[in-house]
């Protein structure tokens, strides 16, 4: 141990003694306040105690909690310091170590293009690595509880995690569930039934995410950035072609 | 006749005298009772680091494996950075949506699978005496990887749920007709209560929303009387006081919506700060 390091370990000793002497001149501050406020002035004590009370809450309290943690730093280890050479090691080690668990970390970040969708705020991000392509905006799932007179209940929202993309489809036929029906007071055709295809609603391109769940365009423009589909993302006409031609079947797609 | 009204005026004067005793006694009592309080409370900060330092110094083979090289200043810095890599890591390898505390570069993330999907910048922090002063040893084996969250509370609602009954027919329907959400929100407050005992807070920026600062100021004393009652059991049933270590951060609020309705329950979070 050299002579610098000897002299440190006297000063945090000295420090740590110094702060020890510094508690109890509170604490012995504190208890002649409390025998001296309290206890001489009885005559007054309904308004002393009042005061005592709004003041043991504003002023005191902290007080207390500041000086136990001042305390605290006598829990302090004491630094035990090594050689030079040791330490220099040590941190070049760490530094190693630390890119190597980074490089583990950015091999988690996909390569291609994938797609970032906030549902909290209706906007969607493309992004290529850790590069962002473009930011706009999308419509997510509205929320709604839907129940009808059977007590059957659907409930429109945006599945939140990651997901890929299923497959991709130009001009998208859609098949209307159920709900599409029961939403609109019609009466649920039977599952073929040719009511259930509707053509041009989900705009030149549809992507899917898998149990029903679709990225596809819009005849509502108007609502983009708004939370009102029924679990679908919609997005306008041009952000859809750039989203179809930019992830492929597998891309990735993280909603939150 | 003068002896009567003289013993009368004893009599008070006893009676008084009495009242007067009572009353100091009850005075003292009450005094005494709110001075030992108060130390009850002011001392739990010293409980808490003993409750960490017990909960490090039963990992044994974290204590075993410990260098006391990682107290070198120089290298304090270094580890604290390896420990939250390693922590990120072990993050990734859950499936969920997470959260990521990076206080040294002023970030709030959310993570899924490795990818940071959100990423919004802090505007300020109030981190805890406590947690400040902390020893590099209990820092590094509390920090060391994915905390969980162990509870929620906020001003808003975590899925705003709006329940609609189907319509009879069409004419219904297009009476009911669903008119979108004008985005007008309510001011987000939120209070994450996580494993051993520590809490975060997010607070969105105040001047953003109207009734902003009346909402922080209903949510601030909630928590307080939360504290305050908590505090006043353990003090009545002679347990220990709890202190709460906390980290107040403040950020804009929509991605303080973004955060607290992404989360799922019982999620974790990795927090980091030199």
């Amino acid at each position: 141990m050299n002579k610098e390091s000897q002299l440190y370990k006297v000063f945090q000793n000295k420090l740590a003694t110094r702060r020890w002497a510094e508690f109890k001149v509170h604490l012995q501050t504190l208890s002649t306040w409390l025998w001296k406020g309290i206890l001489r002035s009885w005559p007054k004590a309904g308004k002393v105690l009042a005061i005592l009370l709004i003041i043991g809450c504003a002023v005191v309290f902290p007080i207390l909690v500041q000086n136990s943690l001042i305390y605290l730093k006598l829990y302090q280890k004491e630094i035990t310091f090594q050689q030079e050479e040791k330490v220099q090691a040590t941190k070049i080690k760490l530094e190693k170590d630390v890119s190597l668990l980074q490089r583990k970390l950015d091999a988690k970040i996909p390569k291609g293009n994938y797609l970032i969708i906030n549902s909290a705020s209706n906007e969607f991000t493309l992004f290529k690595g850790d590069q962002r392509i473009k930011k706009d905006k999308c419509s997510t799932g509205s929320y709604i509880l839907l129940k009808n007179a059977d007590e059957q209940e659907w409930m429109f929202k945006t599945p939140k995690g990651e997901f890929r993309i299923q497959g991709k489809t130009t001009s998208p036929v859609w098949k209307k569930p159920d709900w599409a029906f029961v939403e609109d007071g019609l009466p649920v055709p039977t599952i073929n039934h040719e009511s259930r295809f509707e053509y041009g609603v989900l705009g030149d391109y549809a992507l899917s995410l898998g149990h029903g769940y679709l990225i596809h365009g819009t005849l509502y423009q108007r609502f983009l950035g708004l939370p009102v589909t029924h679990g679908c993302i919609r997005l306008g006409d041009e952000n859809l072609e750039l989203v179809y031609k930019s992830l492929s079947v597998g891309s990735k797609v993280y909603i939150f | 006749m003068s002896d009567l009204s003289n013993h009368e005026t004893d009599q008070k004067q006893n009676i008084n005298l009495r009242k007067n005793h009572l009353s100091r006694i009850l005075i003292y009592s009450s005094a005494l009772i709110l001075a030992v309080y108060l130390i009850s409370i002011g001392i739990a900060p010293l409980h808490k680091i003993g409750e960490i330092k017990k909960m490090v110094e039963a990992d044994t083979v974290f204590i075993h494996q410990y260098d006391s090289i990682n107290d070198h200043p120089e290298i304090i810095s270094a580890i604290r950075k390896k420990v939250y890599t390693a922590a990120l890591l072990k993050l990734s390898e859950m499936d969920s949506i997470q959260l990521i505390v990076n206080l040294h570069d002023s970030l709030v993330c959310l993570s899924i699978n490795g990818v940071q999907i959100h990423k919004t910048p802090i505007q300020s922090i109030e981190n805890d005496k406590l947690l400040k002063m902390i020893p590099n040893r209990e820092y590094l084996n509390l920090f060391s990887g994915p905390i969980q969250i162990v509870g929620q509370n906020s001003t808003i609602v975590k899925e705003p749920i709006v329940v609609r009954q189907a319509p009879k027919d069409t004419i219904e329907a297009s009476l009911n007709a669903y008119k979108p959400d004008t985005m007008i929100q309510n001011p987000a407050f939120l209070s994450l209560q996580l494993e051993h005992g520590l809490k975060l807070i997010f607070e969105q920026d105040i001047d953003s929303y109207p009734g902003a600062k009346k909402a922080r100021r209903i949510f601030r004393i909630k928590l307080w009387l939360d504290k305050t009652i908590q505090s006043l059991i353990n003090f009545v049933s002679l347990k220990k006081q709890e202190y709460i270590p906390t980290l107040v951060i403040k950020m804009p609020p929509d991605d303080l919506r973004a955060i607290y309705r992404a989360l799922p329950a019982n999620a974790f979070v990795v927090i980091y700060y030199d």
